[in-house]
């Protein structure tokens, strides 16, 4: 499940951007709101109405006070409350008709006109108020007058306050009205995008686990596939191994007695037939090279190239390759093979088998293609990091680059003229082969330098660590390198395959 | 001249006594000569009467007043024009009184009762104007006493709950 929804984090995001956008949107809708709503209710509504309310407590207190001197205690000592209620009235009457703050609200013209009246009534009754307490008294039909008109305008001064602050209740209330509106849309919107969302993420899921199987479907087909041709493979290399073996047998018997025909016979037999012989000894020999090409091959990718890495004596190893080689060229040929070891004695931690028919590999190539009276060199050396250089030079006909690409490839051979080799015959073009598979599987490197005429070097670079404090055991007959003339005992042993 | 220096001496002596008796006890409020015009009550460490349940009465005059310094400034409200309004801070009050408490009532002639907090007097700089235009304010002009914020300079203060603590006519305080 994690790696259905692990695709689907475009949309978690989206979903997450979405919802922080419309909170913010939300907030600032909200802030707007309340902001506007005490902003109103700092000009208008409450300061206009709690004054409009003092007067109408102040008004109360006065007529009070005012009717407790008149009446209620006629003996009482003259006092000075009406007065003073007198003038908390002046002065609340004078805020209202003066204050700035109401001036701002709309439609006070009509309270204002009311409260102005109030305000000339009330200063209109200065003298009466300022009476002493007896005159005061006589006074009392004016008094009462006064609270009549007063309380009548009172009145309608409220009613023209209640009008003022229920239009601006309306309007408030209308812009309030249209922010939640614009809120609810928001939200609405919200709920909506959140709604589609769920529907593609669900789809997109279905859609994957889909997907997914045709997917399992597709890789199991492939994996059953991909055994299929590994049991073919291996039955083909097994096939391989073992009729190797059985080309052997009777190639063996054609050399054999070919031979015999060749050298033995020769008295007993018209010179053409010798030289049928001959020819069917040559072929033979190709034929048995190309056999056990292809038998170290098979037997190579049918093992997968073990390489066991042992001490080694690299000197006599490379001697015995260079026999084996020389061995296995043509008896008439006359090719010498130049060896050098730096240092000498060298013992080093390598696959013996593995080094022996790269040599040998390497070798039977230069030596193929080394016209007649040559030398081929063959030059091994320790380098830093423990690593081995071995390098095979010979003095042939030289690749072009675009070979020189293809001289690894199975089965390659040049054409034309430079496909030949020194006595014009072919090549079998596996050796070459075999040998990039034994480089490769022992982390190594090569590189190639060649030109036509010029010859070919084949550089190999191996990792071969030093071996300290053991050495395996040389061969007594420590030959001194050297040429080596490819004579008739080398001949001799062509037959040793 | 030797007997000097010892005079002197404990003259300085005496005059440190007498200081250090004097800096713990709080300095006495004088009586009010004119007409009392503010009392205040409550959490107070002097005061120059007692109310009925005991603790300390502070009743001042208009000179009382104006010994606590003076605080003017020039600010519109919203019941009027720009003007000049004289008086003490409330702060000076409550230092001179050795106020405690968080929070001080304000009660005026009109009925008209306001709690505000003790930040108001000391943070926000409230006054208790008794002159406007360098004029003593009659009842018909919000007097005796109006406490005033200084609106212009501090506008966050122009919002209704200050409007409220704007009381004119001041005739009490009780601190708590």
């Amino acid at each position: 499940m994690r790696r259905v929804f692990g695709g689907f984090h475009w949309s978690t995001v989206l979903l997450l951007i979405l919802s922080a956008a419309a909170a913010f949107t939300a907030g600032g809708v909200v802030v707007h709101v309340s902001s506007m709503e005490s902003r109103l209710d700092v000009l208008y509504s409450k300061e206009a109405s709690y004054s409009t309310n003092r007067l109408t407590v102040e008004l109360a207190n006065f007529e009070r006070h005012t009717v407790l001197a008149l009446y209620e205690d006629p003996s009482y000592p003259p006092r000075a409350d009406y007065r003073l209620w007198y003038d908390i009235l002046w002065n609340r009457l004078d805020v209202l008709a003066n204050a700035p703050i109401y001036r701002t609200v709309p439609d006070f013209a009509d309270q204002a006109d009311q409260i102005d009246r109030m305000r000339t009534l009330h200063a209109s009754m200065e003298p009466v108020f300022g009476l002493s307490l007896s005159d005061f008294r006589g006074a009392r039909t004016d008094i009462q007058a006064y609270f009549a008109a007063f309380d009548e305008m009172a009145k309608q001064a409220a009613r023209a306050g209640d009008m003022v602050r229920r239009k601006m209740v309306q309007d408030f209330s209308a812009r309030l009205h249209m922010l939640y509106l614009l809120l609810m849309a928001l939200v609405a919107i919200m709920v909506m995008s959140f709604g589609v969302l769920l529907f593609q993420l669900m789809r997109q899921t279905a859609r994957s686990e889909a997907g997914r199987r045709r997917m399992e479907e597709l890789s199991l087909s492939l994996e059953n596939a991909l055994l299929n041709a590994r049991a073919l493979n291996e039955t083909k290399d097994n096939f391989l191994a073992h009729m190797s073996h059985e080309f052997r047998t009777p190639l063996n018997a054609i050399l054999g007695y070919s031979e015999f025909i060749a050298v033995d016979a020769g008295d007993r037999m018209a010179a053409r037939y010798r030289e049928y012989a001959g020819s069917i000894h040559q072929a033979g020999s190709r034929l048995l090279e190309f056999v056990n090409q292809l038998f170290d091959l098979s037997r190579l990718t049918a093992t997968g190239f073990q390489i066991q890495p042992v001490p080694t004596d690299v000197v006599a190893l490379l001697r015995d390759a260079r026999a084996l080689s020389l061995a296995a060229s043509p008896a008439d040929r006359s090719v010498w093979v130049h060896l050098t070891v730096t240092p000498d004695p060298l013992v080093l931690e390598i696959d013996p088998r593995a080094l022996t028919q790269l040599v040998v590999n390497l070798l039977t190539n230069a030596l193929k293609f080394s016209p007649d009276g040559s030398t081929v060199d063959l030059e091994a050396r320790t380098l830093k990091g423990d690593r081995l250089r071995l390098s095979v030079v010979d003095r042939g006909q030289g690749m072009t680059e675009a070979e020189i690409a293809n001289m690894f490839d199975p089965f390659w051979q040049s054409n034309g003229t430079i496909s030949t080799d020194a006595r014009g015959t072919t090549s079998g073009g596996l050796g070459l082969h075999i040998c990039r598979q034994l480089i490769e599987v022992q982390s190594g490197e090569y590189t190639v330098t060649s030109a036509p005429g010029q010859g070919t070097t084949v550089t190999v670079i191996l990792p071969a660590p030093p071996v300290d404090g053991s050495r395996p055991q040389t061969p007594d007959t420590a030959e001194a390198p050297g040429k080596i003339p490819v004579g008739n005992q080398a001949a001799t042993a062509a037959s040793r395959a | 001249m030797p007997r000097y220096p010892m005079a002197i001496w404990s003259a300085a002596i005496w005059v440190l006594m007498v200081s250090a008796v004097s800096g713990q006890d709080p300095d006495p409020l004088p009586y009010p000569v004119g007409a009392v015009i503010l009392e205040v009550s409550g959490d107070i460490a002097v005061g120059n009467a007692k109310t009925s349940d005991g603790g300390w009465l502070a009743r001042f005059d208009l000179d009382m007043l104006d010994a606590l310094g003076d605080s003017s400034f020039r600010t519109a409200t919203p019941w009027d024009e720009a003007r000049t309004y004289s008086g003490p801070a409330g702060s000076a009050l409550l230092d001179r009184l050795g106020a405690g408490g968080d929070s001080i009532v304000a009660d005026a002639l009109n009925n008209y009762s306001a709690s505000m907090p003790r930040s108001d007097f000391t943070i926000r700089g409230a006054i208790l104007a008794t002159r406007i235009d360098g004029q003593p304010m009659t009842v018909r002009d919000k007097g005796p006493i109006f406490i005033v914020y200084p609106f212009d300079s501090r506008p966050e203060l122009n919002r209704t709950g200050y409007f409220k603590r704007s009381v004119w006519q001041l005739s009490r305080l009780h601190v708590e």
